[in-house]
This record gives structure tokens, sequence and C-alpha cells, in this order.
């Protein structure tokens, strides 16, 4: 019974195996490494730690310029794992502790084991894995636009504030001027970026209506004086896809087998915490930290959540100040208007939906949108079945069941989104024309005309 | 009532440095995702035009009937009618040679035959030419169609004849649409006739008559009929890899389907063992991981910032439109203000929960660990971070979403560094005790930037005379 339980185990381990290799994932034990880790075994420790060292390598970015987490020295990929697994939630003793070990050779197998297990475990890395080699093999998929934006976070501003080191001797002038140049030159990138984007939407288009047989093949204008030019790219696309068709099969594998493989973890916890038993039980101490090195980058942290705690604080007084100063402006001037000051009832309904609507708009702009993680495009039958009246269409996260999206679904909330982005803009630069021709009003001998609307 | 820092002048430069530093940055992403388009277009432009190759061949009228021959299982009459053509088209080149002596056309019994044969043998000279050969083929609706996608493909004309249904029909009428060439023509010819003598299983769909020729060639029957002239042809003939990549396609497609299906059902093994492993881990730990927690800080600041501006906003809107009103926009401005509050005291209680969430991990982190950050959002079991398959109905529905798709990018891009922007800079003139304000230029440089997004400039008019 336990042999036959052994195999299936073996047959389970091999198909994530499997699995991770055709993700690319590199230093992958053999199923009986794994095996071995789950008794603690000493020899199965090098191998688990490359696994887990690799996995993580894929799995998450330092955030700060200490170390290049690809240095052979263990003592560097011992802190990059411990920090990657603390960073990820993993709370073991070796990670967090009060006494991390110096040496990787002072953690055992069956930890790097269990580690490695959370980290599949505690979050979706498998399936972000997936997409990654989906958006790469897949010519034709729409990949995830967070990266353009992704620099403008606030703390990615605060960062490079302190990379770039004060320039005192730098003229405000100078500054300013470049940054126009940097601005109109990005806003010419962004030119050429979207009518690229519309030059590849039609030739995605083409191939796409290429797949069915029915379909018309769009012949390619410009390409008809190769004779010989064998089918290399088509060749090329074909062994692309083929090799993504071998992984989605190895991740429906494996999908097959994962349930048995947390039951086998399950029992690696077990035996860990039976030998755990076994040694003293360490104390925490709840108040002592006394031999903890601070860590610098903490520090960082610490002052974001100041500075947003200061910011918060900041807007709620100068919010109530307002909210006050109004109210008495409204009871002295009460008296002073005629009885009809009130706003009618209507006018109160429809105003509260405009203001709730801006407000709603507000919130959604940091929210991701359907279509943020990309797509792949498939060209509708002309004649489809039955209409998508499973999609509800007011909540975007139901607006995909099951992995499928309406073009027309994403195309609304799109435009929704476009709109409040245009209204949050037009209120800013607002804000800022009327400052400024303020602020032109006060000089001396200066007069300011803003450019007419066109 | 300004809610700007007054920045010293130094951390003023050091903020707008950093903003450079971060317009840049903008400007290498966008090349970067350019490129990456760029590349994938070349990329989709091989492989449209690898799908069909352009296969050269002289023929000469022998040529055409050994080939005739070699298909076996041309139906006898169709064979009968292919002698019939190349009789034909012998007497049509006898006749030529000899006749030009004379140089008109005797119209005898053999009118339409005749005509039809000269019209073939001219096809290449004259465009005309080419339409009456368009025209001696019978129209039929499903020819009109690849005219209308008003695709000229090659500009050689292929001259691809081959059993009876060239019919001599002869209307002579000039509705031929303008980009009829002879390709079109003659392949649709043999598209007709391909459906008769192949039982190619999709050719009936095949309205397209490079498609029609591809179907050929794909069953592997090659039926050329030329017309003597010694004129090089070319056939385009589909990728012996279309049917194989089709299937792969339609394969992974399927195979897509099942992952995100299987993908979507929760697996509590799973669950159970995260439980029972994280309850294995000291209790003050909050569920919560550092990483999460980071990054939420960042969308809690961003959204702080958001509600700053609309209030500043607010407030100016307010200051300009105090004398004489309407109530409505009173009151819409009193709403507004509430609902800001509203959403403060949330973002409140959401940071301190953070925050307290961050304190019980710092307390327990010993020795010093860098920071990071995961390289995509997989941190979530119950969000996936698969792509799911978009259904699109027509070219322009999806050249419409992903145009949209990135200018809601360049907005929110715009929106940030707008922010940013009016933080650093607005304290332009706020600070400085001792200068006397921003020159002219600046204020200009200032005002195109902020309020006009750089596009347009104001009129500065000095007023040199002073009252």
């Amino acid at each position: 019974m336990s042999r036959e339980k052994s195999v299936k185990v073996k047959e389970v381990i091999t198909s994530l195996c499997k699995l991770l290799s055709a993700l690319s994932v590199e230093s992958i034990p053999t199923a009986e490494a794994f095996r071995r880790a789950k008794f603690n075994r000493k020899d199965a420790a090098v191998d688990m730690w490359s696994l887990l060292s690799r996995l993580l390598q894929r799995a998450v970015a330092l955030d700060c310029a200490c170390g290049n987490s690809k240095d052979q020295d263990f003592d560097v990929q011992l802190l990059f794992v411990r920090s990657a697994l603390c960073h990820c939630g993993y709370g073991a003793t070796w990670v967090v502790g009060p006494r991390p070990p110096s040496h990787i050779e002072e953690v055992g197998s069956r930890d790097l084991l269990l580690a490695f297990s959370w980290v599949l475990s505690s979050g979706n890395l498998l399936d972000f894995l997936l997409a990654e080699k989906v958006h790469q093999l897949e010519t034709l998929s729409s990949a995830p636009t967070y990266k353009i934006t992704q620099g403008l976070t606030p703390g990615q501003l605060d960062v490079a504030a302190h990379g770039t080191g004060a320039d005192t001797t730098v003229k405000k002038d100078q500054v300013l001027q470049e940054l126009q140049w940097q601005y109109g030159k990005l806003r010419l990138q962004w030119k050429s970026l979207l009518s690229a984007q519309e030059e590849r939407s039609k030739f995605t288009h083409r191939v796409i209506s290429n797949i069915s047989p029915s379909a018309v093949c769009q012949p390619h204008a410009t390409g008809s004086h190769h004779s010989n030019t064998t089918s290399t790219a088509l060749d090329e696309e074909l062994e692309r896809i083929q090799a993504l068709n071998g992984i989605l099969e190895a991740y429906l594998d494996w999908k097959l087998h994962e349930p048995l493989f947390w039951c086998w973890m399950d029992s690696v916890i077990d035996s860990s915490l039976a030998d755990a038993s076994e040694e003293e039980p360490f104390d925490w101490p709840p108040g002592e930290r006394a031999v903890t090195v601070r860590s610098p980058h903490g520090d960082e942290t610490r002052r974001a959540v100041r500075q947003l705690d200061k910011m918060l604080l900041r807007l709620q007084t100068e919010l109530r100040a307002r909210r006050i100063e109004q109210s008495t402006l409204t009871l002295t001037s009460q008296g002073g208007r005629q009885g009809a000051s009130r706003v009618s009832e209507s006018q109160r309904m429809e105003v509260e939906k405009k203001v709730s609507g801006y407000l709603e708009g507000l919130r959604l702009t940091n929210t991701s949108a359907i279509t943020s993680r990309g797509f792949l495009p498939c060209l509708q039958d002309p004649q489809p079945t039955k209409p998508p009246h499973r999609f509800h269409i007011g909540e975007p996260g139901l607006a995909v069941t099951a992995g499928k999206l309406q073009a027309s679904t994403a195309l609304d909330e799109l435009r929704e989104r476009e709109a409040v982005l245009q209204w949050q803009l037009e209120q800013l630069r607002e804000n800022m024309r009327v400052e400024i021709q303020r602020q032109a009003s006060t000089m001396e001998g200066m007069v300011l005309i803003p450019p007419l609307k066109r | 009532m300004e809610s700007t820092e007054t920045l010293t002048s130094a951390s003023w430069r050091i903020l707008s440095m950093s903003l450079l530093h971060a317009v840049d940055e903008a400007v290498k992403m966008c090349k970067a995702e350019e490129s990456r388009l760029t590349e994938n277009i070349r990329q989709c432009k091989e492989i449209l035009r690898s799908m069909r190759t352009c296969v050269t061949e002289t023929s000469e009228l022998e040529t055409a009937a050994a080939i005739g021959t070699k298909d076996a299982d041309i139906l006898p009459e169709e064979k009968q009618e292919i002698e019939l053509l190349e009789q034909v088209l012998k007497k049509a080149l006898k006749i030529r040679s000899t006749s030009e002596a004379h140089k008109e056309l005797q119209p005898d019994s053999k009118h339409p035959n005749e005509r039809k044969n000269k019209a073939l043998i001219n096809y290449t000279a004259k465009e005309e030419d080419k339409r009456k050969l368009v025209k001696s083929v019978p129209l039929s609706e499903t020819y009109k169609k690849p005219i209308h996608h008003g695709r000229a493909g090659g500009t050689r004309p292929v001259l691809v004849l081959k059993g009876p249904t060239v019919h001599p029909v002869f209307n002579g009428r000039p509705s031929v649409p303008k980009s009829a060439s002879a390709k079109i023509s003659s392949t649709r010819s043999q598209q007709k006739m391909c459906v008769k003598a192949i039982n190619a299983k999709e050719s009936s769909e095949d309205n397209f008559p490079s498609v029609s020729c591809q179907e050929v060639s794909a069953s592997g029957k090659d039926g050329k009929v030329t017309t003597g002239s010694v004129q090089s042809k070319e056939q385009w003939i589909p990728s012996h890899l279309l049917p194989a990549w089709r299937a792969q396609r339609t394969k992974q497609k399927r195979l897509w389907k099942k992952v995100l299906t299987q993908q979507s059902k929760p697996v509590p093994e799973r669950t159970k063992f995260t439980e029972k492993l994280r309850d294995t881990f000291p209790s003050e730990l909050p569920s919560v991981c550092p990483a999460d927690i980071i990054t939420e800080l960042d969308v809690l600041t961003q959204r702080c910032l958001d509600l700053t501006h609309c209030f500043n906003a607010e407030l100016q809107a307010q200051k300009d439109s105090d004398s004489g009103t309407l109530r409505e926009r009173e009151y819409e401005s009193l709403q507004m203000l509430e609902g800001l509050e509203r959403m403060t005291a949330e973002l409140i209680a959401c940071a301190d929960h953070r925050k307290k969430d961050w304190e019980r991990w710092d307390m327990r982190i010993s020795g010093a660990l860098c920071p990071v950050r995961r390289r995509g959002e997989w941190g979530d079991p119950a969000c996936s971070c698969l792509p799911p398959i978009l259904s699109y109905s027509s070219e322009a529905e999806l050249r419409e979403l992903e145009s949209q798709r990135l200018r809601v990018e360049q907005l929110l891009q715009a929106v940030r560094l707008q922010q940013a922007m009016s933080d650093s800079l607005a304290s332009h003139w706020s600070s400085g005790p001792g200068s006397a304000g921003p020159s002219a230029v600046v204020l200009r440089g200032l005002y195109s930037l902020l309020a006009e997004g750089g596009v347009q400039f104001p009129s500065l008019v000095l007023d040199s005379e002073s009252d």
C-alpha cells in the first residue's frame, strides 16, 4: 500500500518538476531529492537550495541596490533568499528568527522544501510564470501594461529623489527648460507608440483571421516576390505554438496531481513538527530585541509610512477646517438671503449623483482595469450561439467569467476610465491656470494672456 | 489656503531632478514598448508572408498538356474539355501567328471561342483584355467578395486556367470593378473548376482566389494550363505548414480554455496546507505579507495625493466663484468636500491598519533584510493573473480596444506627472523669500507645462510703463 502511495507521490512530484522545467525554472532536482528532503537528508539540501533560490529570482525583484542576488557568494544568496521569503510572508525561524543562520549549511533540506512549497502555495506564482511564458511565446497576445506607469508610483519618485544626489548648482530655469524638453519628447513618444499599436492590431487581426479554415487568406501586399523564402517564419511560429501547447499540457497535468502534492506536503509539516517537538522549544521573549541589526531598509518604509500619515492628517485637518468655515458662512449668510435659497430636491439628487460619480472615479483610477493583465484576442464567430447574458456588466470582476471577456465590455470600462482621467487632468490643469494667472496679476508690469482654446 | 508645502530651494531642486528622472524613465519605457510592438509587427508580417509561397514557373503549351495528364482523378468529362481547350488554344496560337498580317478578326462560326482565345492570348498585353477575361468568367456573388476586399495583391498576372468553365460568354459589359486584375479573374475561374474537379474540403469556403490556388496545390493537384505564351507565371501556393499551424492554434485555444477553467477552481488541499504552515509561524505575524503591505502603502499614498489635489482644485473653484454663483454649484462643492472628507477618513483607517501590520512584521524581523517586490501580481490566490480570452467581432473593434487601452495608460501617466509637477514646481513662487518671484520666462514656461500640458504657450505682455 505504501509502495503504491510512494509511487503516486513520485508521479506527482515528477509532474511538478516537468511543469517547472517547462516554465524555464532552472536547477530542478529529481523527485528523489524531494523525498530525501522530506526526511531532512543533508545531500538533498544543495539541490533544494538552488531550486529555491532560482525560483525566487523569477518571483521577486530586489528593491534596493545592495548586492547582486546572482552572486555565487552563498552568503549574499542567503540574504536574498531570506529577504524574499520574509517579504512573501514566510515566518519560519530561519528566515525571521532572532538568530538567523549565517551560512546556508545551517538550513536543513526539509526547511528548504517547506519554504519552496510556501512560495508556490501562498500565491499564484505558477500561474504568473505561465502567463509570462504565454506572453513570450504567443505572438498575438496583448501584454499587460502596468510597466509603462510603474515608474511613477510615489515610492519610486521618492527613490529617484535620493538617487540623483542634489546638484545644487543647477539653476531653476535650466531645470524647467529641461523638463519642458523632456515632456515634449514624451508626448512625441506616445504618439508614435499609439500609431505602432494601431498597426500592430491590424496585423494581429490579419493573422488571427487566417486561423479558421473558412477564413480568407489575406495576402500581404508587399510580399509577393519571394519565391523561395521557405516558411521559416511560419516554421518558427509553429514551433513556438507547439512549445506553448506542451507547456499548457504540463500545467494541466500538474493541476490534476496538485491535491496529492499538498497532502504530501502536509505530511512533511507533520514530520517537521514531530522532530521539532523533540528539541527544546525556543522561547520568544516578546520585548527583547537584543541582537537585532537595524535594517537600513526598514527605515525607508518607516519614513514612507510617516509621510503618508502626515499627508492624510493634514488633508483631514484642512477638510475639517474648511467645513467649519463653510458652515459658519452659510449660517451668517442665511439670514441675509431670501427663503428660496434652498436647492430643489431634483437638483439635489442630480448634484449628488454627479459628485458620487466623480469620487467613484477617483477610487477607480487606483484599481486595475479588466484588461490590465493582457489578453489573448480571438475572433468571434459571426453567429454567436447564445448571447453572453451571464456576464454582469456592473461588476468588473464578474465580467470575466472563467476567463472569457467580451471586447465590448472591456471597451466600456476603458471609456469610463478615460473619462474619469480626463476629468481629473482637466481639473488639475484648470487649477494651475487660475493659480498662475493670479500670481501673474500680482506681479508688476506683466500681463499674462492665456492661449486661445482651439 | 494653500496646501502645497513650502519647500526650500534645495529640496525643490531635488524634487525636480527626480521629476526629470521620472520623465526620462517614462520616455525609455515608451521606447521599449514601441520597439516591442514593432518587433511584433515584423513577426506578424513574416508569418503572413510565409503563409503563401510564390512559385515561379515558365511553362509552354506542351507542359500544360503534360501537367494536365498528371491529374489522375480529374473526371473524364473534364479531361475531355481540357483537351478541347488545348486544341482550341493551339489553333488560336496558329491563327494568331498567321493572322498577324491580316490584322483583323474574322467573325465566323467560332466567334466566341476565337475572340475569347485571342483575348486569352493577348491577356498580358492590355488591361482591357484582362477585363475581358474577367467577363468571360461567369460572375457569381462569391466572386464579388474578394473584389470588394480590395486586395489587389500581386501585380503580376497569374493566368491559370483549367477546364471548361472558361466559357465563351462574352458579354462585353464593362462592369468590372477596378481592382480586378488578371490574377483574380483567372484564379477565380480556376476556383470554380477546382471546386468541381477536386474535392478539396475547404475550397468551397475559400472565396479568395489565392486561397483557391492554395487549395489546389494543397490537395496536390496542380493543373496549370497556359495559353502557350512563354511567360513566367507565378502561383501562390499555401505553405504546407498552414494546416498544421491551424490545427495547433485550435488546439491551443482549447487547451487555454481548459487552463482557465482549471485555474478558477479552488484547491482546498492547498489552502489547508498554507494555513497549517502559517500556524507554525509566530502568532503575532499578520497574515498579509510585507511586500503586499508596501505595495498597498503606495496605493494609499497615491489615493491621498488624488484627494489632496481634488481638494485644492475644489478650493480654487470656490474662491473663484464666491461672488453670486449658482446655489447648485455651492451645493455641489459642499457635497464634494463632504465626500472627500469621508474618503479621507476611510484612507486613514486603512493606513492605520497597514501601519500596525507593518510594525508587527518589523518587530519580528531581525537582521538586515532587503526589501523585495513581487515581479508581477501573483500575491493573491483569489485573483487570477492569467490573461483571459478576449472575443472581438471586427478588426475595428480590436483596434479601438487596444488603442483605448494605451490611451488610458497615457492619461494615467499624464495625471501622475501633472500631480508631481504641480507639487514641486508650484512651490516656485511661494518659496524664496528674497526673490522677486519668477521671471517672465519662467512663468511662461510654468504656465505652458502645468496648465496646457506643454502644448500651448501663453503670451506675456510686459507693461513697461508703470502707472
